[in-house]
């Protein structure tokens, strides 16, 4: 990989595919000149993000603006009679999109709880991968995992045997994530490791959007009582694969 | 409403203005209502926020016959032209904040969009009608500058 500021940026802007940005880490942990541009850049988005006020709508600005909007309702017409409530109605719609958009963008900001979650799968995948621990129960077939976590945990964990998917079963292991024992199963899609850690309860997820971070692709989805979070370094699109098979 | 006005406070760089802006865009939201075609809603608004911005400063170029205003902004000589602010204003702003606003408005707005709102460059090419890869290169000469900018008022400040 070559120097160039505008893979630096889209590195920073976090706009890269995980291969692209697993390449990048790999260029800027050995190269010192992208790193000192890199390193410059990450300070300079600090300092906005500290200096830079965000100007919130004052609290008057709302009112107005629903004022405005109902005086810019023409007198109904015959002809407008029909269509006018469809408007407002639509209107009303989009602005509580822009609303809830909004919001969910607050919720994300302040998700520490997903956010940490996130953080101990990925240390946790990378921990496996690195050590020698990827597996406490090494197997192929699931009537031998599950029932090896029986008296281990104090749940069963739901174990899918998903060979003929191209995702076969390598065993499983008991793992920590957030502060609480888990069932990690692992699964491997070719060359590459899938963990993925099963609890029961847990919120669902508001979106279906895979998370990235440090290079792995992070997908979580619950069913009717178990979260589940796979961690890998397969693509999105196989790691929603894996998720559609799962569930 | 909150990335609306955040947007037109750092697009107009004046209070009331920015207010009169977001009222004047949901206006023109509600009537052009048809133009929605369903997409990223806040991409759709913010879009018409920065029309209704540039349409402003149209505006006030023309009743003012002046330069235009980023050209003053940013013309090489800072002293020359200060803004609406007298200088010990200015320093009490910040440097880096007076810096983001002294940046000629298609880098100020692609960088806000950026930082602030955190936008992906997708969805700040949607809001503008800009593609990628000019979002890319605009936001990229906007950190350039901005940073320029900052050591320079940061050396002139020490100096």
């Amino acid at each position: 990989m070559t120097c160039s500021q505008d893979l630096i940026e889209a590195y920073l802007d976090e706009e890269l595919d995980p291969v692209q940005h697993a390449a990048a880490e790999q260029h800027l942990a050995t190269c010192p000149d992208c790193s000192q541009v890199y390193a410059r850049l990450r300070q300079q988005k600090a300092r906005i993000r500290a200096d830079a006020p965000y100007y919130n709508a004052p609290p008057g600005l709302r009112q107005l603006v629903r004022v405005a909007l109902q005086n810019a309702e023409e007198p109904p017409t015959r002809s407008r009679v029909r269509e006018w409530p469809w408007r407002s109605l639509a209107i009303a719609a989009s602005l509580l999109l822009v609303t809830s958009l909004s919001w969910n963008i607050l919720q994300f900001r302040s998700r520490p709880v997903e956010d940490d979650v996130a953080k101990s799968v990925v240390a946790d995948h990378i921990r496996s991968l690195l050590g020698t621990h990827l597996v406490d129960v090494a197997s192929s077939d699931q009537h031998t995992v599950k029932p090896w976590f029986a008296g281990k945990l104090d749940f069963a964990p739901n174990v899918k045997y998903l060979e003929a998917e191209g995702f076969p079963l390598a065993g499983g292991r008991v793992d920590y994530v957030a502060d609480r024992r888990v069932a990690a199963l692992i699964y491997r899609r070719r060359q590459h490791v899938i963990n993925l850690f099963t609890w029961p309860g847990g919120p669902a997820p508001r979106t279906e959007t895979i998370i990235s971070r440090d290079g792995y692709n992070l997908l979580y989805w619950t069913d009717s009582s178990m979260t589940y979070w796979a961690v890998s370094d397969v693509s999105a699109g196989e790691l929603r694969h894996f998720r559609d098979l799962y569930k | 409403m909150n990335a609306a006005h955040n947007l037109a406070r750092w697009l107009v760089r004046d209070d009331e203005v920015a207010q009169d802006v977001v009222q004047e865009s949901y206006l023109r939201a509600f009537r052009f209502f048809d133009g929605y075609d369903g997409g990223d809603s806040k991409a759709w608004l913010l879009a018409i926020v920065r029309n209704t911005c540039r349409t402003w400063q149209h505006r006030q170029n023309r009743d003012t016959k002046a330069v235009p205003f980023d050209e003053v902004a940013h013309s090489a000589n800072h002293n020359a032209a200060p803004l609406e602010q007298d200088l010990a204003d200015r320093e009490k702003m910040g440097i880096l904040r007076n810096c983001i606003e002294m940046l000629p408005v298609d880098f100020r707005e692609v960088l806000i969009m950026r930082e602030l709102e955190e936008m992906s460059y997708r969805e700040i090419a949607s809001v503008t009608s800009l593609p990628i890869g000019t979002v890319m290169s605009r936001l990229s000469r906007a950190r350039k500058r901005l940073e320029e900018c900052a050591t320079n008022r940061t050396m002139e400040a020490a100096g």
